[in-house]
């Protein structure tokens, strides 16, 4: 994988994380902005800008793939790259959630 | 009847688009909502409802070409598309429609990417202008004007103050922008 790829997106910010997350099913924008409202009880809202932005620059680096357009909405599935990108970035959190509990990760 | 309209000039400059934001919603509050604009800084507002409403600014070259499905994403979460200026986009949303008034980016690093495009597609060409074309010249008009003893030396001092003036102007807005944008950035990064 491109390092250039590894530096930009790890660590992921928790937005980033979310939408990636998300698109391993196919999924507009704004199906997204509510998934993760409801994942993570009202706390997290994720906002236009930020979606739009997020969106176009995954996409052209390859992390997630256009399906199709309905209703002006543009339909996103994860790609094979943004695959590995993710769970790259959920081993890092899951040994710093470990680490935080105080569980040796080697134990 | 035709509504009262009233005009206001601003020179926002590109690090400036929070002061632009704060100023549209203000006027708002004041019952003028913001209507048209004319480059280089001319406001047009017209009377309205006092009313606290939101304006916010995105630089987003990619929406602009899928203007349709940007302005669906905005529309979606509240947000109602103005128009475009020189490449920045206008939104406005009713502060009591908007929670804990995030605006339309709900992280810094989001809102540092816009600021990084503003960089790479104003700042960056303005750049390679003062580079490649006001330098040399300067130099080249500096030359003339030191070699020429005679009727042409005139038309050499006008270019060359044109030429130092754009300079300093350059250099001024290098450093207004070089300065926001760190300041920015370190405000973001805390």
């Amino acid at each position: 994988m491109e390092e250039r790829i590894k530096r930009v997106y790890i660590p992921m910010t928790e937005t980033g994380f979310y939408i990636l997350y998300c698109l391993q099913k196919e999924m507009h924008g704004y199906n997204i902005v509510q998934k993760v409202l409801s994942m993570t009880a009202n706390e997290i809202k994720i906002s236009p800008g930020t979606m739009y932005g997020s969106l176009s620059k995954m996409e052209k680096d390859g992390l997630i793939n256009f399906l199709r357009e309905e209703e002006k909405r543009k339909t996103y599935i994860i790609t094979d790259l943004g695959l590995e990108i993710l769970n790259l970035e959920i081993k890092r959190i899951e040994r710093l959630y470990k680490n935080s509990k105080g569980v040796n990760i080697d134990g | 009847m035709a509504k009262k309209k009233k005009i206001e000039f601003h020179l926002f400059t590109i690090a400036d688009f929070e002061k632009e934001e704060i100023c549209l919603r203000e006027n708002h509050k004041k019952g003028w909502k913001f209507i048209k604009f004319y480059y280089p800084g001319i406001y047009v507002f017209e009377k309205c409802e006092p009313e606290d409403v939101i304006y916010k600014l995105d630089f987003n070259d990619e929406g602009r070409k899928n203007k349709q499905e940007y302005i669906q994403m905005f529309n979606d979460c509240g947000w109602e598309y103005l128009f475009d200026v020189n490449g920045w986009s206008y939104f406005k949303k009713s502060a009591s429609l908007e929670f804990e008034d995030e605006g339309i980016f709900s992280d810094m690093e989001s809102k540092l990417e816009m600021m990084q495009r503003v960089v790479k597609k104003r700042v960056l060409p303005l750049g390679i202008v003062f580079i490649l074309i006001l330098l040399p010249q300067l130099f080249i008009q500096y030359v003339e004007v030191i070699s020429n003893e005679k009727a042409d030396s005139t038309f050499h001092m006008l270019m060359l103050t044109f030429y130092l003036t754009m300079f300093l102007l350059y250099v001024i807005m290098f450093a207004n922008f070089g300065i926001k944008f760190y300041r920015f950035k370190s405000r973001q990064e805390k």
